[in-house]
């Protein structure tokens, strides 16, 4: 019995000196700031600053090799966690969130062929060039999804993909996953979003896809955020200011439905509730309606004034009669 | 099992065209001459739209050192260039031409000295003007094979005739009916290369080929200096595949990551090596090659000796069309690696041996199960590698591991996947990690 | 005309939609993985069979209930985790039935039901379902089993072959569950004996030695005549046959049987000649306990073994060593279960170490000569 107690209490002994003698011996010297930015991340190691998980980064802070906005899970909190423990000013950044420029899913963007083999959409991209006919439709295999370390991307059950805007932090890994470069980061003070990067002719969009973008140039008229580039209306990434916000008839002008206005609509149900679309068709609706009554009024009350200022003259509406019958042939 | 490690032996189905003659199909009325029908950088369009070409012109220029001229293969007009489907998949920029139908040819020139008297150089130029390329569906250009660098030497020639890819029967056919000008082929590409021995490998499925060409090999051998002659070898998928064939026939294993000249040795496909003759002889540039038209979902299987550029279309129309049952499969080359296609209106580009079509019968859509580990894809890999662990790091995208095992030394041969009892695609899980490694290390060498 | 045409053209485009498109191969073998587990039935059919011809309707009820029961928590555990049902693929069958034919003939409902649970939900659910698993489940569940239960366990009938049974006993073709009312099949016999049990061979080797098993015979024992233990342990030959059957159809290759059996043979020839008395030779050795089952049916189990041809070999030394470890110097008669098992957890760690060269990993100045 004693012999036992000797031999364990023995070798706990000797072990114990070994453990405080190795670590006096291999002390690291670790800068303690790394430590402490290291707490104030969120702690996800999700990869999307560049650096091997958040004590990486939190490394590559310290050494000034990283900038301390570039972890966009952390946002606000974390920039200002860092410039505190650095003792340095806060960059100012305003968080952004991800964005699929696409809402084609099965029951609106055609299909070319039946895809059989992994669910992968940079793998079935690369055979056949994707099973969308649209060049820049959305496949809906879930590759974003599966590289979100924070759950926000929704595959629909007609497979398309939707970012949850509550759950992600734009750390911009869903970005690099996507093979059709479907995926941008916008300020999270955007509210409009177009949802379709398709840079083919409208007449030949609208034959494979209900939704989208035709290039009518219509929204950009409504708004200085929104731009065409060639054959695509973008919205700038630029943050929009508060005070000059692009109006909801950016969103309702639009005949394909291409723009969602988050002020309105969830991500999320735009693409997978059908009330949301009726509702938005009834408001669209509404809005071209009471346009029209004021153009109709503006142009009566132009008429009228025109009528009034010289009954004798008959031009404008010889014009107008030369103008209806080429307007039909254009239709 | 044969003469490599691995291997499989999947339904052959050759005896739906072994038999038929190859039949020449009427140039096209419209052709569409795609840029990009070999491997490296695509041709440049050399032609405007709405000039005159005549057959044989040169429609794109060499884009390269690793490239290749592409001809019109009709005479007319060019009516568009602009992308087109193509059997890869995605959409190549193609000259389009809009035939006038009298086939006007180009003035061809052909050499007044005998085939084995043309000077070596000139036999290279004429090789790389005609634009060929390996036909067995690689599409490497020929004359880059031809010229190794100066430290190698090549003391085997061997010209691939085993067309182990199931249901294919289009250099079986060419081997049959024009064995002078593989064994020429042979005789050509030996005396190019300095090689003392030439092989024509032949799978044993093929007797009567065998039984042809050795007759023409016995007839040249006596004028050349290189020992010429048809081996046999046995039917095992894939014995075409190059690194196996020359392990079967040599007994040298093509060191990974490198070439077969790494081993003085040189593989050309039977049907490259026909149009090498022609090109040399005549001046002849590649604007046709033998298509096997098969499946089970085209009514009249057969053998086609068509124009490049013609529309798969034309092809299936020629071969009774499709069954009342309609395709369920279209692809471009053989069952074990061949292209699905999307539509019947891409064009055959030099490297298309065969059109399947496969009915709903044939074409198995089951989602994929677990691995059980049942070893299978390892006992079929001619490679040796274990593409069940290549999958595993596929699937969680380590791709640095997977290019630890030998993810870049994988053939795609398709064994692995065919033999797999859980149906799972693991050729398509192993083509995704080599495309990023590959895409990794350009963005490196970028880096540095 | 050229309307009919092109409405042609927009038919033909629309049929063509609906091609399949996938990466290469296009043509598939016929084996999947039910067949595979199908296949495992088919050679385990001989074995099953003696086992219920030797020892009454009650073994079938034992195979019939353990079987169900594996179907039943497999469809349970997926119900539970609202996953895809998987009881189709044959696999949960096959735990069933290979666990019962490694349970004692005179199991209990209960032993049956709670051995078939463990197998199933923590010998293979708990990790992901098929594929996942570390350890053989069948086996997971017998040692659970062995170990919690160890009366009932080692309690073993003596089969009708022995000739040791009464003859009213046989008349009545079946033999009582226990005394204690628990019974599910049969009737007690007109003696009021429930049931005759002795010790198998290896018990009585593993306490007595060589010597006290005289009486076994290799022939009997191969052939399966009066020989008492599992199941599916009664007739070596006829696991044999399955074996080779397996084998022959290429379902297993035959690397892990014939280094597992042949180690053991080596080893227990050599303790024979040591000491003949105390130590058996080969030839019971291999033909008694659960060497055959275990070499052909238990340790080829595709998840838990090796990939590798050359891995496949050590996991079978490996196997055959701790088994005769266990059965020569161990405190348990039979070790084949505890060896699998051994041998599956470092299954990962072979994999990673013993593998075949692959295609071209030549030195490059040998020109690729061998």
């Amino acid at each position: 019995m004693l012999t036992a107690i000797l031999v364990l209490g023995g070798l706990g002994l000797v072990g114990g000196i070994g453990l405080v003698v190795a670590s006096r011996v291999f002390y690291v010297e670790v800068d303690p700031r790394i430590d402490k930015i290291n707490d104030v991340l969120p702690g996800a190691n999700c990869g999307g600053c560049g650096y091997p998980g958040c004590r990486g980064y939190a490394e590559a802070v310290v050494k000034g090799k990283a900038k301390m906005s570039d972890c966009a899970p952390g946002g606000t909190e974390a920039v200002d966690g860092i410039a505190a423990i650095l003792g340095v000013e806060a960059e100012k950044v305003e968080p952004r969130v991800a964005v699929v420029r696409c809402s084609g899913d099965q029951d609106r963007g055609k299909e070319k062929f039946i895809y059989d083999g992994i669910a992968d959409c940079r793998s079935a991209h690369r055979i056949g060039g994707g099973h969308k006919i649209c060049p820049s439709g959305c496949l809906g295999l879930g590759t974003c999804s599966a590289v979100c370390s924070f759950d926000a991307v929704v595959i629909t059950d007609r497979r398309i993909a939707v970012i949850d805007a509550a759950k992600c932090t734009g750390c911009g890994n869903c970005v690099e996953a996507c093979p059709r470069d479907l995926i941008g980061l916008y300020p999270e003070s955007h509210k409009v979003h177009i949802l379709c990067s398709n840079r083919e002719k409208g007449a030949r969009v609208k034959k494979y896809c209900s939704c989208g973008c035709i290039a009518c140039k219509l929204c950009a008229k409504e708004s200085e955020h929104i731009k065409m580039d060639g054959l695509i209306a973008l919205v700038t990434t630029e943050s929009i200011p508060e005070d000059a916000p692009i109006p909801e008839e950016a969103s309702l002008i639009c005949t394909p439905g291409v723009i969602l206005d988050e002020r309105h609509y969830g991500h999320v149900a735009w693409a997978t509730d059908p009330a949301v679309r009726d509702d938005f068709k009834t408001r669209a609706k509404a809005m071209k309606k009471k346009r029209k009554a004021e153009r109709d009024a503006k142009k009566k009350a132009k008429a009228e004034a025109k009528a009034a200022k010289a009954p004798d003259e008959k031009k404008p509406d010889e014009k107008k009669d030369d103008e209806k019958p080429a307007g039909e042939d254009g239709k | 099992m044969g003469s490599f490690p691995g291997g499989v032996h999947p339904r052959y189905e050759k005896d739906l065209t072994a038999g038929k003659a190859t039949r020449t199909l009427d140039p096209p009325a419209e052709a569409v001459i795609p840029m990009s029908q070999h491997i490296g950088a695509p041709a440049k369009v050399c032609v405007e739209k709405g000039d005159e070409v005549r057959t044989g012109q040169v429609v794109g220029e060499a884009g390269g050192f690793v490239s290749s001229p592409v001809h019109a293969t009709v005479s007319g007009k060019v009516k568009v260039i602009e992308d087109r489907p193509h059997p890869s998949g995605k959409d190549v920029l193609s000259v389009v031409i809009e035939s006038d139908g009298e086939d006007a040819w180009v003035d061809l020139d052909p050499h007044e000295a005998d085939l084995l008297e043309i000077p070596l150089n000139e036999v290279k130029e004429r090789i790389l003007e005609a634009g060929i390329v390996g036909l067995g569906g690689a599409t490497f250009p020929s004359h880059v094979k031809l010229s190794p660098p100066a430290d190698k030497t090549i003391d085997t020639v061997i010209l691939n005739g085993a067309e182990c890819e199931p249901y294919l029967t289009a250099d079986h056919r060419l081997m049959l009916e024009q064995p002078r000008a593989v064994a020429q082929g042979l005789a050509l590409i030996a005396r190019v290369m300095g090689a003392a021995r030439g092989i024509i490998a032949v799978e044993a499925n093929k007797p009567d080929a065998i039984q042809a060409l050795e007759a023409e090999v016995g007839k040249l051998s006596g004028s050349v200096d290189a020992k010429l002659e048809v081996k046999v070898l046995p039917v095992v998928y894939p014995q075409g595949a190059e690194k196996q064939l020359i392990y079967a026939l040599l007994g040298r294993e093509v060191p990974s990551g490198g070439l077969p000249m790494d081993v003085s040795a040189l593989v050309h496909n039977v049907g490259t090596a026909a149009s090498m003759v022609r090109a040399a002889c005549e001046g002849r540039p590649l604007v046709e090659r033998i298509v096997t038209v098969t499946g089970d979902a085209v009514k009249e299987p057969d053998n086609l000796s068509v124009r490049i550029g013609t529309p798969v279309r034309e092809l299936i129309e020629a071969c009774g069309g499709y069954v009342d049952d309609g395709p369920a499969k279209l692809i471009a080359g053989g069952p074990m690696m061949g292209f699905a296609q999307h539509t019947d209106e891409v064009p055959v580009i030099k490297g298309t041996s065969g059109i399947l079509v496969l009915s709903k019968r044939l074409v198995r859509r089951v989602e994929p199960g677990p691995c059980i580990r049942c070893g299978e894809c390892i006992r079929h890999c001619p490679m040796k590698l274990n593409p069940a662990e290549l999958v595993l790091y596929a699937e969680h995208d380590l791709f640095a591991d997977a290019e630890r095992v030998g993810a870049l030394d994988c053939i795609e041969c398709g064994c692995c996947s065919w033999g797999c009892p859980a149906s799972i695609p693991l050729v398509q899980h192993v083509r995704k990690v080599k495309v990023e490694i590959m895409a990794e290390r350009a963005k490196d060498r970028k880096a540095s | 005309m050229a309307e009919k045409e092109q409405a042609d053209r927009g038919k033909a485009q629309e049929a063509a939609r609906a091609l399949v498109v996938s990466s290469s191969p296009h043509d598939f073998s016929k084996r999947t993985t039910q067949q595979i587990m199908w296949e495992v039935f088919v050679a385990l059919l001989p074995a099953t069979l003696i086992g219920v011809w030797s020892f009454g309707f009650r073994a079938a009820l034992v195979m019939g209930l353990t079987v169900a029961s594996a179907l039943g928590f497999e469809a349970l555990w997926q119900a539970a985790a609202r996953r895809p049902q998987t009881v189709g693929d044959g696999s949960a069958a096959l735990t069933g039935l290979l666990l019962a034919l490694n349970l004692p003939p005179s199991s209990s409902w209960w032993i049956c039901m709670v051995g078939a649970g463990v197998a199933i939900l923590l010998g293979k659910m708990v990790f992901g379902g098929l594929g996942q698993n570390v350890f053989n489940p069948a086996l997971t569940g017998r040692v659970f089993l062995l170990i919690a239960f160890p009366a009932e366990m080692t309690t073993w009938l003596v089969p009708r072959t022995s000739g040791k049974l009464p003859e009213t006993f046989l008349g009545h073709g079946t033999i009582a569950w226990d005394g204690s009312g628990n019974v599910l099949a049969g009737g007690v016999s007109s003696q009021g004996v429930d049931m005759i049990t002795a010790a198998t061979p290896l018990g009585l080797l593993s306490e007595k030695g060589a010597s006290a098993i005289t009486d076994v015979s290799f022939w009997d024992a191969f052939l399966g005549m009066g020989i008492n233990g599992s199941l599916g342990e009664v007739s070596a030959m006829l696991l044999l046959a399955g074996g080779v059957y397996l084998g022959f159809r290429r379902i297993i290759t035959l690397h892990i049987p014939l280094s597992f059996l042949g180690t053991m043979a080596v080893i227990a020839t050599i303790t024979n000649l040591i000491d003949p008395n105390m130590y058996a030779p080969a030839s019971i050795h291999l033909v008694t306990g659960g060497a055959m089952i275990g070499a052909f049916f238990m340790a080829t189990d595709y998840v838990t073994s090796p990939i590798h041809p050359a891995g496949r070999i050590v996991f079978g030394i490996g196997c055959g060593l701790l088994t005769m470890v266990i059965r020569l110097w161990g405190g348990y008669p039979e070790g084949v279960s505890f060896a699998i098992l051994l041998m599956n957890a470092t299954t990962p760690l072979i994999d990673r170490y013993v593998h075949g060269r692959k295609f071209g990993f030549v030195a490059k100045d040998t020109g690729g000569k061998k």
